[in-house]
């Protein structure tokens, strides 16, 4: 005798179906509303908020950047000088310093940024000088080029 | 050319703009006439004295910029000699409080003093506890002195010693995609490497030239 019937009563149930909805609402439980309560809602919630997150750790990197650029502008300004010109000047004087230690030192070392903003004004100014005077005069000090092997 | 051309021109304006003055005036006064005259005789005796090259100041005569000063290189090589020798001075009797550095480590740049921690976000093949010296230092800098490199500064001349910590992971991180109406999800957690650093001395050595 054959049963036939027997393995159509088997069926696949999850048993672990509290767990797996855990997961997703741990995430939710400092939302507002319905969405930290109800698994429907919490799901689309948490889906956005992941999404959110991976795209504000590439927007984070552009914004802290402007916001270094911004400082070191005000601070370069309150100097007499444009931060393009700031910027410009300290690269030619071979200072590799970033906007984020830049910015650091114009709030947290006045004085190392006042004398960052004088040497970058005064290559400025042999820069002109360069430009300007064709060539007759002797070549400024602060735009000598330490050479590097 | 335009030059000499304006220093021709002006005696003969000068002269034409004094006697018209002397004409209009009604010869009020005795004493004022007569040293309007005297003025006039003066200044137009004057006329060969004007400098070579001289251009009376209009809106054209100079360039719109400002006029570029660059210092005299003698005095400005004794200043420099000055500054190098006092800060010498201040290195060697140790007039310093706390020294801070620059310092380019990992892919980038900290700004670091002593005591500080700080946290790289890769592994170092260095066991908890070891000293390491970094190396690449752009500036070093005290309340009265600085000291920048061109880029870095060298290796006699600033030591910045440090010690690993501890080696962690970070926290999970999640990075998903998601597009909506097209059943596209994908999740991924990343645990990435971290190691902590802590700053322990800076130390500077009178060697500048």
């Amino acid at each position: 005798m054959v049963f036939l019937s027997a393995q159509l009563w088997l069926r696949n149930r999850i048993t672990d179906r509290y767990w797996r909805v855990q997961e997703v609402l741990k995430h939710a439980r400092h939302f507002r509303g319905r969405k930290n309560r109800c698994y429907r809602l919490a799901v689309r919630a948490v889906t956005r908020a992941f999404v959110q997150c991976t795209r504000a750790r590439r927007l984070k990197k552009r914004n802290l950047r402007t916001l270094w650029i911004s400082r070191v502008t005000a601070a370069s300004q309150e100097h007499g000088l444009k931060y393009p010109a700031f910027i410009l000047n300290l690269i030619k004087c071979q200072v590799e310093l970033n906007r984020k230690v830049l910015a650091d030192l114009a709030i947290y070392e006045p004085k190392t940024f006042k004398s960052l903003a004088a040497l970058a004004k005064r290559r400025r100014q042999e820069g002109f000088a360069a430009a300007l005077g064709d060539g007759k005069e002797p070549e400024g000090i602060f735009s000598r080029v330490a050479q590097h092997l | 050319m335009a030059a000499a051309a304006a220093a021709f021109a002006l005696p003969v304006t000068f002269g034409r703009l004094v006697s018209a003055c002397s004409r209009s005036v009604l010869r009020a006064s005795g004493p004022r006439e007569a040293s309007l005259w005297s003025a006039s005789r003066r200044f137009s005796s004057q006329s060969a004295s004007f400098p070579q090259g001289y251009v009376p100041k209009t809106s054209l005569s100079s360039p719109p910029w400002p006029e570029v000063v660059v210092p005299d290189p003698v005095e400005e090589a004794r200043h420099h000699a000055e500054v190098v020798e006092k800060v010498n001075e201040l290195i060697a009797r140790g007039r310093y409080g706390r020294l801070f550095a620059v310092v380019h480590f990992a892919s980038h740049q900290w700004k670091v003093t002593s005591e500080d921690l700080i946290l790289i976000e890769n592994k170092l093949d260095v066991a908890c506890g070891e000293r390491i010296r970094l190396e690449k230092v752009l500036l070093v800098g005290a309340d009265d002195f600085t000291l920048l490199g061109r880029p870095l500064l060298g290796k006699d001349l600033v030591q910045v010693e440090a010690t690993v910590i501890e080696k962690t992971e970070s926290w999970p991180k999640i990075n998903m995609r998601f597009k909506k109406r097209k059943n596209y999800k994908r999740k991924r957690i990343i645990v990435s490497p971290q190691t902590v650093l802590r700053i322990n001395t800076i130390k500077i050595a009178p060697c500048l030239c």
